[in-house]
């Protein structure tokens, strides 16, 4: 009896050692990680925000939300300009990654679309070019996006995205 | 043994991939290209050598019931550690070897010298054999993506690990006439195949030289 309980105690200690070590690794490591995540996204979102303005990621509520990969909080001075969101849905041949920043006017400020290599070419790829993208820029938020005739299935999926983040931001920045 | 020998050995005599079969999980996955091969085998070392030398440490403590155990939660911890700081510190790498990088845990060498030589020796020989197994699993798994890389792709190249956006060397030689079957699974298990009949071969080589001699 004894024996087992001084090698539970044991075992005990070395987990919770490691787990100590763990945490004090991460607390050092998450901070890099984290500016790196956001280095490499900011590529795209200075595409739609080429200002100089900061960007910092927001993580609120966006558990509900599955096509939402991430949002960014865009400050010009110290003042809140907007709020672009990356959105990954699923087109016709796979996920279309895009940003689509949602400006504190009440515009959609910008839609750049980072990934719809999976959609047909010609039909589909309209998602990326510049008609749909005009289309988008400029209106009021929460105005209907007409979809493309010819390629409903991914330009569907695209204002299914961008509805989502349209909820969430009426829900939580507006 | 003499101290020069326990690092020598695990180069050439027992390397691990090679001669002890351990580990080949990882070196049949890792080894589509030079550049993940090394990185691959720094981590592998780095890792084997922090637990050999925190194992030797802790081997007069460990209960011998249970020291299955606490290796494993030894060695689970410090690849843990190496992912995270990977993850800070070299992204492409880690981008690059993605799940093999937790798969350290299970690759049998570090826990086959944990329990062979790290739990019944001490610290430094235990360093030195940590050393000569991470060089040897480095060699092997260099050697194996060396040969896939240029018959699967035509070229090989080599970026800098921590900043792979400096190449060291890139060389393309006839992309036409690669076999791109060398990049897949397939040709991961002829490469390794074809190697270690070629290393049977200088064995069976040396023991008739030494058979001959005596």
């Amino acid at each position: 009896m004894a024996k087992i309980l001084k090698l539970t105690v044991f075992l005990a200690l070395i987990a919770g050692l490691s787990g100590a070590a763990l945490s004090a690794v991460y607390n050092v490591t998450d901070l890099i990680i984290q500016e790196a995540k956001l280095a490499s996204e900011k590529e795209n979102l200075i595409k739609i925000y080429d200002q100089g303005e900061e960007f910092s990621e927001v993580q609120t509520g966006l558990d509900d939300y599955d096509l939402i990969q991430g949002c960014y909080e865009v400050k010009s001075q110290g003042e809140i300009r907007g709020y672009v969101y990356k959105i990954s849905s699923n087109g016709y041949g796979g996920a279309i990654v895009y940003l689509i920043a949602l400006d504190k006017d009440g515009t959609y400020k910008g839609y750049e679309v980072i990934d719809c290599s999976t959609e047909t070419n010609g039909f589909g790829s309209q998602v990326g070019d510049e008609p749909f993208q005009k289309s988008i820029v400029g209106k009021n938020i929460g105005d209907s996006i007409d979809t493309i005739s010819g390629a409903t299935i991914s330009s569907t999926a695209v204002v299914k995205g961008i509805d989502q983040a349209v909820t969430h931001y009426n829900a939580h920045f507006k | 043994m003499k101290k020069i020998d326990i690092l020598k050995k695990g180069l050439f005599v027992e390397n691990p991939i090679f001669i002890l079969l351990l580990g080949m999980c990882s070196s049949l996955a890792i080894t589509t290209n030079l550049t993940n091969a090394v990185g691959m085998g720094m981590a592998v070392t780095a890792v084997l050598i922090m637990s050999n030398m925190i194992i030797s440490l802790l081997r007069k403590i460990i209960p011998n019931e249970i020291r299955i155990p606490v290796f494993i939660v030894i060695i689970a911890t410090l690849v843990k550690c190496v992912q995270l700081l990977m993850n800070a510190y070299t992204p492409a790498l880690y981008n690059s070897l993605g799940v093999f990088i937790p798969l350290i845990v299970v690759n049998c060498i570090i826990l086959g010298r944990a329990e062979a030589f790290a739990s019944k020796n001490g610290i430094f020989d235990s360093l030195l054999d940590a050393i000569g197994m991470g060089l040897g699993y480095t060699f092997a798994v260099v050697v194996i993506s060396f040969f896939r890389e240029l018959i699967g792709t035509g070229g090989i190249s080599l970026l800098n690990p921590f900043d792979s956006s400096q190449v060291i060397f890139d060389l393309k030689l006839f992309e036409e006439y690669a076999v791109s079957l060398f990049t897949q699974p397939a040709g991961a298990f002829i490469t390794l195949g074809c190697i270690l009949g070629f290393v049977q071969w200088l064995k069976i080589r040396k023991s008739k030289k030494e058979g001959v001699s005596k």
